[in-house]
């Protein structure tokens, strides 16, 4: 039997690992290989009120350009067809950051097909909880080097282990109408916020960029879109219990609701999302994950291979005011170049106003407050899929 | 004896008359012989080449399978019958592949392997040039 394939000449020769895997996965019977791939290099170099550097979304940027950074991801696929309606589905994911590019079986399921419209995947999948969640490692999908942190970073869970029903239809007016229900739990990290850490009630605080482990449970909800491959419309909502023992927390409960839309009409390009983090109304969550507000939109342009595009997004205070909760806007200048097929080039440079929210030092997403009113994020990625 | 020569022989004179333009033919849509696939049109096709459905309206299992990335077959076949160049395509699986709602068809090494693996499993389709047609398969579309 023959798998598929979509292997770039230039990755065989740029990576042994790969071609080993691929090699070893031609020789399984009836499994098919595919990934992709993200080399992102970032760099922000913005003072804090001290004159210390600043740096960004808990590490992403930095004042030292490094490879091994948060979104530097590779992933392989591996499916394999058990019988007409039973797939099984496996990826391997070594991130950077946080990391440090160690591979592990980040997702692994079991999909059963009823029939066309119905299908029910059970095991560890990548949760619907925003328009892109379940692509956000895959770079070449989307235009952005890294989709806008504003809304993105509001929501720290990876994957749900559990059951999803998928219904999918395509109405006689050709429009193609998705609804997911989905539940189940995991085990996360999360980094604790930087004015969080300033104002730690006991000593010594953690450090900047420290992540700690939390735990959804009874994780609930539904992913709904509309529309064709031109113009979609994206509605979702997500509620959980969360069990974070760094905070001496169990059994709160939170949210993550979001509508978006995405349009790629002729050479048009238009994403929007808004989406509403709602913790539950006490003390402590409110301070560990406050309620946040968030949203972008991003309009691009293809002119041939190149794809300029500007990106506006927003985060701010949620339902309940807290002091905790993060507040800026940032606008983005970016430009995506298709180098071949399968791979893309993309640069990006976001200048980000903190803002006071409460009377509270702005933060925004520094891990400082800035001595300037702005601060500069650049950025830059490979993006390849195979 | 005169009715079987109608029912077999006349269509297959009937191709015969037709495959001067086969030859002149760029692109054929084929299925395997056994599968019920008769009259399925161009955006049946499409559809099943974005992984919209896995099988007709009548229930028959149809698995789609594709030629080389960057060969000109494919280039010819996915902007003639689903409006895409090849950049659109990828960016299109980008989306898809890694979520589990869609898969893309598997990807074969040339025109006589996709005609091999369409005459051997009875749920294929493929396309092959106009000028690999032979009776191995069968022909559902001509793209020109």
């Amino acid at each position: 039997m023959k798998i598929p394939h979509r292997i770039p000449s230039a990755l065989i020769a740029g990576g042994l690992l790969l071609t080993g895997l691929a090699g070893t996965a031609q020789a399984i019977e009836g499994v098919e290989l595919s990934g992709y791939l993200t080399v992102k290099a970032t760099y922000a170099a913005n003072d804090d009120t001290t004159g210390q550097q600043s740096d960004y979304a808990g590490g992403y940027a930095t004042d030292h350009v490094d490879f091994n950074t948060y979104g530097s991801t590779i992933g392989m696929q591996f499916d394999a067809e058990l019988t007409e309606k039973i797939n099984t589905t496996v990826i391997i994911e070594a991130y950077g950051g946080n990391d440090n590019f160690n591979a592990k079986v980040e997702w692994a399921y079991i999909d059963y097909h009823f029939d066309d419209r119905n299908r029910l995947r059970f095991g560890r999948y990548k949760g619907p909880f925003y328009m892109i969640s379940e692509y956000q490692e895959v770079g070449y999908a989307y235009p952005w080097v890294s989709p806008p942190l504003e809304v993105y970073g509001t929501n720290p869970i990876e994957a749900v282990n559990g059951l999803d029903y998928v219904f999918q239809t395509t109405t006689s007016g050709g429009m193609d109408f998705l609804l997911e229900i989905y539940g189940g739990n995991g085990s996360n990290e999360a980094v604790i916020q930087p004015n969080v850490i300033d104002n730690w009630p006991t000593t010594p605080a953690p450090s900047k960029g420290t992540y700690v482990d939390f735990d959804t449970k009874n994780m609930i909800g539904f992913n709904a879109t509309l529309g064709t491959d031109a113009v979609k419309f994206r509605l979702g909502y997500m509620s959980t219990k969360v069990d974070a023992p760094a905070f001496g927390m169990y059994n709160v409960s939170g949210s993550f609701g979001g509508v978006g839309l995405i349009v790629d009409v002729a050479n048009f390009l238009a994403y929007a999302e808004f989406v509403d983090r709602d913790t539950e109304d006490r003390a402590d969550m409110q301070m560990a994950f406050p309620d946040q507000r968030a949203g972008y939109a991003t309009l691009g342009y293809r002119f041939g291979d190149f794809l300029p595009y500007f990106t506006y997004a927003r985060i701010d205070r949620g339902k309940t005011e807290s002091a905790m909760a993060l507040k800026q806007s940032s606008l983005t200048l970016g430009l995506r170049y298709e180098v071949a097929d399968g791979a893309a080039l993309k640069f990006e440079a976001t200048q980000a106003k903190p803002e006071s929210l409460a009377g509270q030092p702005k933060y925004g997403l520094f891990d400082s407050p800035l001595q300037a009113e702005t601060g500069t994020i650049l950025a830059a990625s490979f993006d390849l899929i195979f | 004896m005169l009715r079987t020569l109608f029912r077999r022989g006349l269509p297959a004179l009937l191709i015969m008359l037709m495959l001067p333009g086969l030859v002149r033919a760029e692109l054929a849509v084929i299925a395997n012989p056994h599968n019920r696939l008769h009259g399925v049109d161009l955006d049946t096709i499409a559809r099943v080449y974005r992984g919209e459905i896995r099988h007709l309206s009548n229930g028959v299992r149809i698995t789609p399978v594709d030629q080389p990335r960057g060969s000109p077959l494919r280039k010819h076949f996915y902007e003639k019958v689903l409006h895409m160049n090849e950049k659109a395509v990828s960016r299109y699986w980008s989306k898809y592949r890694f979520t589990g709602k869609r898969k893309p068809p598997m990807v074969l090494s040339s025109d006589a392997e996709v005609k091999r693996w369409v005459a051997s499993h009875p749920d294929a389709i493929g396309y092959i040039s106009g000028d690999s047609l032979d009776d191995s398969v069968e022909l559902l579309q001509i793209i020109p």
